[in-house]
């Protein structure tokens, strides 16, 4: 059955480099039978790819220990869920998730694409099947999931503690969708370069594919949130880990292109500059890739030290080469006749936010890879940690924030300074208002009076938007208020879906804001019956108690938590000790309400004594951070969902190309 | 590495003939040239795309008149230089027919 596997990777290698060459080659020669068999070698490759993941997924699950993957990543006592999540826990297997993820969307792309895109789709499959190449040829040459142990162990080494846990279940899977859905923006942007496309189709193809892959960017970053929250047990959420950073430059990349494609849309400008975006953003993806995998950065997150990190340098080297060649190449295509009317406009708003999102980006990538070049340079090892980030970044992100505000009020095209001072007076007042209150109850902290102004600000200008467009409806078409507003967001989904991801925004700015700012930490070592006051709960240590299984040993405190003379919770944080890895590991104790989290973390323990080291941690406002997550969701659903108007657009750039096709057939 | 038996490579060799047949079945049917090299007719492009441009822009234009965003001289400026651009994108279209 293994060899199976081994056989579905090698011929799936082949397959793969038959397609990227084929529709190139047949695209060429304008043979439709060539240019059909590399759409037929890329699903035949999605097969090849599904059966090896299968094969390697039957050995988890199977507990063949002969695998030296197996051996390395499971054991026969860790629970099926996480046996599953195995597959993706380690080196091979994630890069066999990632290949699986890739040709399951080029399959995809080929069946939307089946009976359009004639012209761009050779290209495309030539761009999706050298991507799958080059982690195809990971898996075959360098870095082999069925590789067999000379004898078979008797035992597995478990999978890391770290990543027993719910959130890593799908923490990965979203991020690699959303990594790997990047591909597809790239794939298309290739071929209209490539083809000399460069009109609208190729970003309307892709609209979806764009919002699908930062749908599931921001979702990965939010559940990797989420697990280091709940996991490393520091009592925060965001360490500006480099791999953390690695998932979130191109998330960056990816918001400032949606963003600017809205002004080629609409503008026909800044051709080149998207195409920048969605080249960047896909060699970002591969960048954070690289990170995770070379061994270069030291995280929590890392592979261990491997033998890959020049093979995805060579590969970024190769990406980035094609793309700039063809942007050099094709320039002259990409010019636009037309100019900002007035710096006053949305354009000009949009613009300034993808500066300030690629500015983070730059920051974030430049601290990220500082530690890297110093040591290549200098041989010394530089630290650059969160104090750098939130020095550089704080500012530049609560302008973004307040662009976000900005955005919505200022009129496509030009806006008069009489209009602007009509359109701001409200929501300025309101942020200003949220300011003084603030200060008033006593606040000192003032990035966290400036945060809370400005999503007052925002959240102003956003409501107004919904107020004066239902107006404007009722006004239009003389519809009742609740009809006006739910047409008003089902005729422009796009619009208000991405107001309400805005919210989402500002609410994760909330929550980011007041939790870095009023946090509250306690450290006691407390005796059995003992109680401590912290930010107004009474914490009585009632014990320690032990539990058994056979894959893992936990000792946990049963606090009782009081307010007043209430007792409102017992929470249980826990240590765990992970027999097959010898490693213990933190489990946090967390109650979590709408105005703050209680987190208590058991730190060491002495079980004769029954004497234990508690930490307290108050994070105000952190549940916030989640539900914006929620909301962006649920905005990005709204956006994802095609209006009339868009089907007869994309149909109209269609028939266009299609016009200019059979004219030149003639 | 553990014996394969005979059932396991013809399983192989199963699939690579699969393999093969689905990769090779495509260039059996009759050729059709496909239209993918050439040129597009760039300028009715380009026309057909000014006008579309044109007609957003009056549509948007509208709507942000009505929501207090743009003053009247603004929203009238807007109109005639987009109004135009659509007339003269149309007349040319015309031309071409």
């Amino acid at each position: 059955m293994i060899e199976l596997g081994v056989l579905a990777l090698r011929l799936a290698l082949a397959g793969a480099i038959y397609a990227a060459i084929a529709a190139t080659v047949g695209a060429r020669l304008r043979r439709s039978d060539v240019v059909g068999s590399s759409r037929a070698a890329a699903y035949v490759v999605q097969a090849l790819v599904v059966l090896a993941a299968a094969v390697l997924l039957r050995a988890l699950l199977q507990h063949d220990f002969s695998l030296e993957y197996v051996a390395a990543y499971s054991s026969s006592t860790l629970p099926t869920q996480y046996t599953v999540a195995a597959l993706w826990g380690g080196q091979q297997g994630s890069l066999l998730f990632w290949v699986l993820i890739l040709t399951s969307m080029s399959s995809l792309v080929h069946l939307q694409n089946r009976h359009r895109n004639e012209a761009l789709m050779p290209y495309v499959t030539t761009t999706l099947m050298t991507t799958a190449v080059f982690f195809l040829g990971l898996l075959v040459f360098v870095t082999d999931p069925f590789q067999r142990l000379p004898v078979a162990a008797r035992e597995g080494a478990d999978l890391n503690p770290l990543l027993q846990n719910y959130w890593m279940m799908i923490h990965p899977p979203s991020l690699y969708l959303g990594y790997v859905g990047c591909s597809v923006p790239f794939a298309f942007a290739i071929a209209a370069l490539a083809s000399g496309r460069l009109g609208d189709v190729w970003i309307r193809t892709t609209r979806r594919w764009t919002l699908f892959a930062w749908f599931f960017l921001t979702v990965g970053n939010l559940l990797g949130a989420r697990w280091a929250y709940e996991v490393l047990g520091w009592g925060g959420y965001w360490a500006w880990d480099p791999v953390e950073n690695a998932a979130f430059m191109p998330w960056l990349a990816c918001t400032a292109f949606l963003h600017s494609v809205m002004i080629q849309e609409k503008r026909d400008m800044l051709k080149m500059w998207n195409m920048v975006l969605v080249l960047l953003t896909f060699t970002l993806t591969i960048f954070g890739t690289f990170l995770t995998r070379s061994g270069v950065v030291s995280s929590v997150h890392s592979f261990t030290q491997s033998g890959l990190g020049p093979f995805f340098i060579g590969f970024l080297v190769t990406v980035i080469t094609v793309s700039v060649t063809l942007l050099v190449v094709r320039r002259p295509l990409l010019r636009s006749d037309n100019e900002i009317d007035s710096f006053l406009s949305r354009e000009a708003a949009f613009l300034f936010n993808n500066l300030l999102l690629v500015g983070i980006a730059f920051a974030t990538f430049w601290g990220t890879v500082f530690p890297v070049i110093s040591e290549a340079v200098r041989g010394i090892k530089i630290t650059v940690g969160p104090p750098f980030f939130n020095k550089v970044n704080a500012p530049l992100g609560l302008a973004l924030l307040f662009m976000t505000g900005v955005g919505p009020v200022i009129a496509w095209r030009r806006a008069s300074a009489r209009n602007l001072r009509r359109s701001f007076t409200t929501p300025l007042a309101m942020g200003f208002a949220a300011g003084v209150v603030l200060f008033a109850l006593g606040v000192r902290h003032y990035y966290a009076i400036i945060s809370f102004s400005l999503a007052g600000f925002v959240l102003t200008t956003i409501s107004l938007e919904f107020y004066r467009g239902t107006r404007a409806r009722q006004a239009l078409m003389g519809e009742p208020p609740a009809t006006a507003l739910a047409h008003l967001v089902n005729k422009n989904r796009r619009r208000y879906g991405g107001y309400i991801v805005h919210v989402g925004v500002v609410m994760a700015f909330i929550g980011i804001a007041a939790s870095s700012a009023f946090r509250i930490e306690e450290q006691r070592t407390m005796r059995s019956g003992e109680s401590i006051e912290v930010g107004g709960y009474t914490l009585t240590y009632k014990g320690l108690r032990h539990t058994d299984t056979p894959h893992v040993a936990s000792m946990l405190a049963e606090m009782e938590v009081a307010r007043g003379d209430r007792v409102i919770a017992t929470m249980f944080p826990e240590k765990r000790f992970y027999k097959r890895q010898q490693q213990p590991t933190t489990e946090v104790a967390l109650r979590m309400t709408w105005r703050e989290d209680l987190y208590l973390v058991l730190g060491s323990y002495d079980d004769q004594s029954g004497l234990m080291t508690l930490q307290v941690f108050i994070n105000p406002l952190v549940v916030w951070i989640w539900l914006g997550g929620i909301l962006m969701v649920l905005g990005t659903v709204i956006v994802v969902m095609p209006t009339a108007a868009e089907q007869r657009a994309l149909a109209a750039a269609l028939a266009v190309e299609e016009r200019g096709l059979a004219a030149w057939s003639q | 590495m553990p014996e394969i038996s005979a059932l396991g490579y013809a399983a192989g060799l199963a699939l690579v003939a699969a393999v093969a047949w689905a990769i090779a079945a495509p260039l059996l049917r009759a050729v059709v040239v496909a239209p993918g090299a050439g040129p597009v007719d760039r300028e009715r492009y380009r026309l057909e795309k000014e006008r579309d441009l044109a007609y957003a822009a009056i549509k948007e234009a509208d709507f942000d008149f009505q929501m207090g965003k743009l003053s009247d001289e603004d929203y009238a400026a807007l109109r005639r230089t987009y109004e135009g651009r659509a007339v003269a994108a149309l007349t040319a279209l015309d031309r071409r027919r």
